[in-house]
């Protein structure tokens, strides 16, 4: 095609198969639907030629390229990718529309939509086709009214093709990342009294099809806030096989002027509509034969949405199904293939629903756990009985880990919604600021290092009371005894069973006395004038949902420590139960075994038969054996916090190394969490192998102000305890010193 | 044209044209290279590099102060042994710890170079200023003549 006829804008209508490449799989589906006679809101298409000239006029193509090569893609984890989206996001927000782009779109929106509200979709070239759907995974908007805000959507759909979902559903896929190109429809909203998606072929039953209705909006389906009522119909003749109700309490609405993230918001359903089924046959019909029909067009069954609108039927989007997990969850149905990383969107209905049931079940629920264990007597128990208890505490353990993944895991993203909606109303040069403004030390690891640095700073100002200590295992002042016994549960972590154990904390106490750390109280003043800055940038009608919206980044912040504290307290329990098979079966265990490394299942073996030597696993190494001929003396990592150190490095593998840490040392580790962090205050700088902004490693180093690197792959085989190392925490290098070949 | 303009000419091309370069310091007894973005005055007296503190090359130039710094325009076909050359620079290196006195080589190294911008403006970065002594210009793989700014 000659490029001076490469079109910015298409009209939905007139969109023909030979602009696949410029319109992208949805808005095609759209304009073959509109071809044949289908009732679709009237809109238009921006191509992937006007992304493209966005990208290459502001230089921002550059910019990603250089983001997305701080490492290779297939090496990142989520977390990783979710900071690189965040940045990228970031620099879409900060870079200005080119004046001759915006009048383009602007022209466009006059001339087809007047002042009516839009939708903005996503329609990027992989989008919709056979093998990959991307359902779910780009951003749409609904009801947008204005065009500055319409031209703030589309940038932020061109921003969505780098969503950390995206990147990741692409990496699995084994798409081209750095080539991919984004179509944006703009399109007539319509203000549907109930809608829903139709499936021309069920995931369970080839001869079926499925419609699924609620009333109002589909966003509330869509995001799962809202069940809805579902009909199995026989999928050649439409006659409906059965039949589900489900108990509706809220409805998705369009607002005017409502909240600053969406257009829409969930309200009580009135009591009539909540009893009554929201198609009646007739619509059943309808909305059955224009799947079965998109389904010929398409030449293939359609997952295809829809509404109602004053008795007429619109179709908004129509893909290809492209399901199926059918060993997935029993009797329910999982329409698309969902993918844990699927469940990192939530939206703030779903999140404040989730905060609900953490707050009231899943928190208490792991407190309990673990305090009603502790009060068990394991010596008590005959070796049978141990190693019933075991097993039943590895259980537990497996328990809360899932618990953990399922609903703590994707309640993250709450701080995550926060700083997405602060980026995109502050437009901070940095796109961490919002971090400092969720960060309260208030989390159970800070009152912890709060209570360790005053029994730290008492007890090493009596010396009598610390030798009585030493010596005994106890002291004379009955205070202090209750203060170190609260401080030792609170370092469960740390399996301190032993007086040997309790001496080595001591000793530790002493060092944490001579350099408690510093946290960073200075930054208060400035954290409540950025409070003020974000919650006087939303409107005074929706003020409120500022505050609600940061109220839950925090409260999601904090959580995201707390919960490992919680699940470990379990894992203690667990721990508790290994120790003391440990105490039973030690003579038998040969000296060279590390002892955290004997797997449960071999322990319980050892309690049954008297003779039995355990199977230890093998641990892998990042370099092959032999004598090391490669050296690591940089690394390029992630700056996680700034600040530049130069100090000796203290490489923890296992939970004792932390009582060995001397001030002013580097921590190097695999991975920090809440549990470890009573050792930060003592150390100067931090690297972790695993990457990511809003790790543990890297929370903590913030609170302390500590230059902190991570992401350094192997970083505790590279590094040795007493290398010298600088961590520069603002460009997210490292350096080992003392490697020189030359 | 006379010889002299075209070799500076083809200096001052060569180091317009290349945006990184090799900059090679000394460790121990051995030339120590890295590779680094850079700004060549047009006087071509100059080059401005930069680097985060503690590296071996910042260790290096704290040490010994001279340097030298290759460019090279080598297309990896069988023409580069007649169409191809190799530019070294000589001359001794300073390491600015404030922008004080080369801010204007630092607003050409950042405008030359935009997408490591925050690099330049880390704290732990310090600028590398190299004075030039002389040119060694290697064309037609064996031709070798000297410049001296």
């Amino acid at each position: 095609m000659n490029e001076q006829v490469v079109p910015n804008c298409i009209d939905l209508a007139e969109i023909s198969l030979w602009d696949k490449a410029l319109a992208g799989g949805k808005a095609l589906s759209l304009g073959q639907l509109m071809d044949n006679g289908f009732n679709v809101p009237g809109g238009f298409c921006i191509t992937t030629k006007v992304y493209y000239d966005f990208l290459t006029l502001t230089g921002l193509d550059k910019q990603i390229l250089l983001e997305l090569h701080r490492k290779s893609i297939s090496e990142m984890r989520w977390e990783e990718l979710w900071d690189a989206s965040l940045r990228i996001r970031n620099l879409f927000l900060k870079t200005p529309v080119p004046p001759i782009i915006a009048s383009e779109i602007k022209k466009w929106i006059q001339s087809r939509l007047g002042n009516k509200n839009t939708v903005i979709r996503s329609s990027s070239l992989e989008e919709d086709s056979a093998k990959s759907s991307f359902a779910g995974l780009h951003e749409s908007y609904v009801n947008i009214q204005g065009i500055p805000d319409i031209l703030d959507r589309v940038i932020l759909v061109w921003a969505s093709l780098w969503s950390d979902r995206a990147l990741l559903y692409r990496k699995e896929l084994g798409l081209d990342v750095l080539h991919s190109k984004m179509a944006v429809i703009v399109q007539e909203f319509i203000d549907g009294e109930k809608s829903g998606v139709a499936f021309g072929i069920s995931p369970f039953h080839e001869q079926e099809a499925i419609i699924e209705c609620v009333y109002g909006l589909n966003q509330g389906l869509v995001d799962g806030v809202v069940a809805p009522d579902r009909w199995i119909l026989d999928r050649e003749t439409g006659r409906v096989i059965s039949y589900t109700q489900e108990e509706k309490d809220f409805i998705i609405k369009s607002v005017q002027g409502g909240k600053e993230s969406a257009k829409v918001e969930k309200r009580k359903i009135d009591p009539g509509a909540a009893s009554s089924p929201p198609l009646s046959g007739e619509e059943i019909g309808l909305v059955f034969d224009a799947v079965k029909k998109s389904g010929e067009i398409h030449g293939g069954p359609q997952d295809m949405e829809w509404t109602f609108a004053s008795n007429k039927l619109y179709i908004l989007q129509s893909r290809p199904v492209t399901f199926v997990d059918k060993d997935e969850g029993e009797g329910k149905i999982e329409y698309y293939s969902k993918k844990w990383y699927l469940s990192l969107h939530k939206s703030f209905d779903s999140l404040i629903e989730l905060r609900e049931k953490i707050e009231a079940e899943i928190v208490p629920g792991m407190i309990q756990e673990a305090l009603s264990l502790s009060k068990m007597d394991l010596q008590s128990l005959s070796n049978k009985s141990l190693a019933a208890q075991l097993i039943a505490r590895e259980e537990m353990v497996q328990k809360w880990e899932k618990t953990y993944w399922d609903y703590l895991i994707p309640y993250a993203h709450g701080f995550r919604l926060f700083g997405e909606v602060y980026n995109d109303k502050m437009k901070p040069h940095d796109p961490y600021e919002f971090i400092d403004l969720l960060s309260t030390g208030t989390t159970e690891s800070m009152q912890r290092n709060q209570l360790l640095s005053e029994v730290s700073r008492d007890i090493n100002e009596n010396e009598n009371l610390k030798q009585e200590f030493l010596t005994s295992g106890k002291t004379s002042d009955s205070t202090m005894n209750a203060r170190l016994e609260a401080l030792f549960k609170n370092l469960g972590y740390l399996d301190i069973g032993t007086n040997e154990k309790r001496k080595l904390v001591l000793e530790f106490l002493g060092r944490l006395d001579v350099h408690p750390g510093k946290t960073r109280e200075a930054t208060q003043r400035s954290i409540a004038s950025l409070e003020k800055e974000f919650l006087s940038s939303f409107p005074a009608e929706s003020r409120e949902f500022g505050k609600e919206l940061l109220d839950l980044g925090r409260h999601s912040y904090k959580m995201r420590d707390d919960d490992n504290i919680y699940l470990e307290n379990i894992k203690k329990e667990r721990n508790r139960c290994l120790n003391e098979i440990l105490r039973r079966v030690k003579s038998r265990l040969p000296d060279t075994i590390d002892k955290e490394l004997i797997p449960s299942e071999e322990m319980v073996k050892m309690l049954h038969d008297s003779k039995y030597s355990p199977q230890m696993p093998k641990k892998e190494s990042e370099f092959d054996g032999g004598p090391r001929k490669v050296f690591s003396r940089q690394v390029k990592g992630q700056p996680a916090c700034k600040g530049i150190i130069r100090a000796k490095a203290r490489v923890i593998r296992t939970r004792d190394d932390l009582l060995e840490i001397k001030p002013g040392e580097i921590i190097v580790c695999d991975s920090i969490d809440p549990n470890m962090t009573f050792a930060v205050p003592l150390c100067s700088g931090i690297v972790e192998r695993r990457g990511g902004m809003l790790v543990h490693g890297a929370i903590i180093a913030r609170e302390y102000t500590i230059p902190c690197v991570t992401g350094i792959p192997g970083a505790t085989e590279i590094i040795q305890t007493g290398n010298e190392v600088t961590v520069n925490g603002y460009l997210g290098i490292i350096i080992i010193h003392d490697v020189d070949v030359i | 044209m006379g010889k002299e303009k075209r070799i500076v000419d083809h200096i001052r091309t060569l180091f317009n044209d290349q945006k990184l370069g090799v900059f090679i310091s000394l460790r121990k007894e051995y030339p120590y290279p890295t590779l680094v973005a850079f700004y060549a005055t047009p006087d071509l007296k100059t080059i401005i590099c930069a680097t985060s503190v503690n590296t071996r090359k910042y260790e290096n130039v704290m040490k010994n102060s001279h340097v030298s710094f290759i460019l090279d325009d080598c297309k990896n076909d069988p023409e580069d042994f007649s169409t191809s050359s190799v530019i070294t620079a000589f001359g001794k290196a300073s390491l600015v710890a404030e922008k004080d006195g080369i801010e204007e080589l630092v607003a050409q190294l950042k405008k030359r170079h935009p997408l490591i911008v925050d690099f330049f403006d880390a704290p732990s970065t310090r600028f590398i200023t190299m004075k030039v002594d002389r040119y060694q210009v290697i064309t037609r793989f064996q031709d070798v003549r000297e410049y001296v700014p």
